[in-house]
């Protein structure tokens, strides 16, 4: 009967650690945190950085003009609303431990491109460096090219914390700056991350 | 003794399916995850480009044409081809090689143009057109000549893209384009692969359904697409 006994509790603690798993199983699916691809780990964009201080140099030639959006964004798009600590570095590092995370240039892109942030040194499992590429004609094509600059900072910034474009409506997806192309309205919410995606950063940082 | 053992087996079948279920849901992939380019059921040769593509394409902040029409007179020039070479391509930078960073690499794929569906056709030089893609040192030319089936047959939307990043200038050419022959790159929303395997259209940086949905009306194959959204051009070469 003892031994029965015991079995029976130890089933029931079974029973209750199963139905936790449930509840959290359905908890998890119904939360927005479900709306979008959290970084990749590939050696693509949307890898992961290092955890450390996020920071951030200009490439050479970057165009003087860009450089208010770009610390603006780090600033008060990441900085300040997330964990993620964010530095300047008035100097680049291409090579060797203490790479300089985030390094800007604009030039022609291609096409209709915006901004381009690829992986430019992976290395165990982490994302060493950066290169993000703003393309201004491109940027500025329609009206409120201010704006548009600041949504596309943010956005290749969002790449670099290893945010990918999320898909589908609503949070994670297209409610902030990692909406692709021309922001839909001058609304700061396009220069900013969503909740769901300040989530995904500070569980990083 | 036997009911000690069920005890032991069912929980941890059920534990193992659960924490499975936990980790799907906690990994964000969900319903949503096609941009990683694997949700397609075409043949593994074109998936793998596919793939390769979406990886880049990921990267791409850019303006979305709402039809191929609007796209295609916009581009330089629009071709249907068939990839023939994967080679290196143009390297831009600030030092004397590739090796001093700053440097942007770039991949070349000769196409060989079977029609014209608009723009200049002073572009194609011998029947080919030469078509630059970005990419990174985590993406080798061999990733890219792997991941190409052979007679890989494309819808391109190009730009003219010879004087290239402009800030930065040339370091080193690309052994596979002629001297003064046009280089021209794809709009993100202009590298349609056809999947080798089953013929369809199955876009390049992101998928067709993923494109504005003229992009798909009526578009099974490249001949339909090209029926639909350029139907002057159909039988043109």
């Amino acid at each position: 009967m003892r031994i029965y006994r015991h079995f029976r509790q130890a089933k029931a603690k079974a029973i209750a650690f199963v139905l936790g798993l449930v509840a959290l199983a359905v908890s998890v699916l119904a939360s927005p945190v479900g709306a979008d691809v959290w970084g990749s780990q590939s050696s693509t964009t949307g890898a992961h950085p290092d955890g450390s201080t996020h920071n951030y140099c200009w490439g050479s030639g970057f165009d003087t003009n860009l450089r208010d959006n770009v610390d603006e964004m780090f600033d008060d798009a990441l900085g300040g609303p997330t964990d993620a600590t964010v530095e300047f570095k008035s100097t680049c590092k291409f090579s060797g431990s203490g790479e300089t995370d985030v390094v800007w240039f604009d030039a022609d892109l291609p096409g209709s491109t915006r901004g381009t942030a690829p992986c430019e040194d992976y290395d165990n499992g982490y994302c060493d460096q950066y290169y993000v590429t703003l393309d201004p004609a491109q940027i500025n094509v329609g009206s409120n090219d201010d704006a548009d600059t600041d949504k596309t900072v943010c956005h290749e910034l969002g790449h670099t914390v290893g945010l990918t474009h999320g898909s589908g409506g609503g949070d994670g997806g297209t409610d902030d700056c990692m909406i692709s192309g021309e922001r839909p309205s001058t609304n700061s919410q396009y220069e900013r991350y969503s909740s769901h995606h300040k989530e995904h950063i500070n569980a990083w940082f | 003794m036997l009911g000690s053992n069920n005890f032991i087996r069912f929980p941890h079948r059920v534990t193992i399916a659960l924490v499975a279920m936990v980790l799907t849901a906690t990994a964000c992939g969900g319903a949503n995850d096609n941009s990683a380019g694997s949700s397609t059921s075409s043949a593994a040769d074109s998936d793998a480009l596919v793939s390769v593509m979406r990886s880049i394409g990921e990267g791409l902040d850019y303006d979305l044409h709402n039809s191929p029409a609007i796209l295609g007179d916009k581009a330089s020039l629009t071709v249907i081809g068939t990839v023939t070479d994967v080679a290196d391509g143009r390297v831009f930078g600030v030092g004397e090689t590739r090796e001093t960073e700053p440097a942007f690499l770039n991949l070349t794929l000769t196409v060989q143009v079977e029609s014209v569906l608009g723009g200049d056709e002073s572009l194609i030089r011998g029947g080919l057109v030469y078509v630059e893609i970005g990419r990174t040192k985590e993406f080798p030319v061999e990733t890219f000549q792997k991941a190409t089936p052979e007679n890989q047959r494309l819808v391109l939307f190009l730009d003219d893209y010879t004087e290239g990043l402009g800030t930065f200038p040339i370091i080193e050419k690309a052994p596979s384009i002629p001297e003064g022959a046009p280089v021209l790159s794809p709009y993100a929303d202009g590298f349609l692969i056809e999947d080798v395997s089953s013929g369809k259209l199955i876009g390049g940086f992101d998928h067709l359904d993923e494109l504005p949905p003229a992009w798909s009306e009526g578009t099974t194959t490249v001949d339909t697409f090209t029926a639909e959204h350029f139907p002057s051009e159909e039988l043109a070469e």
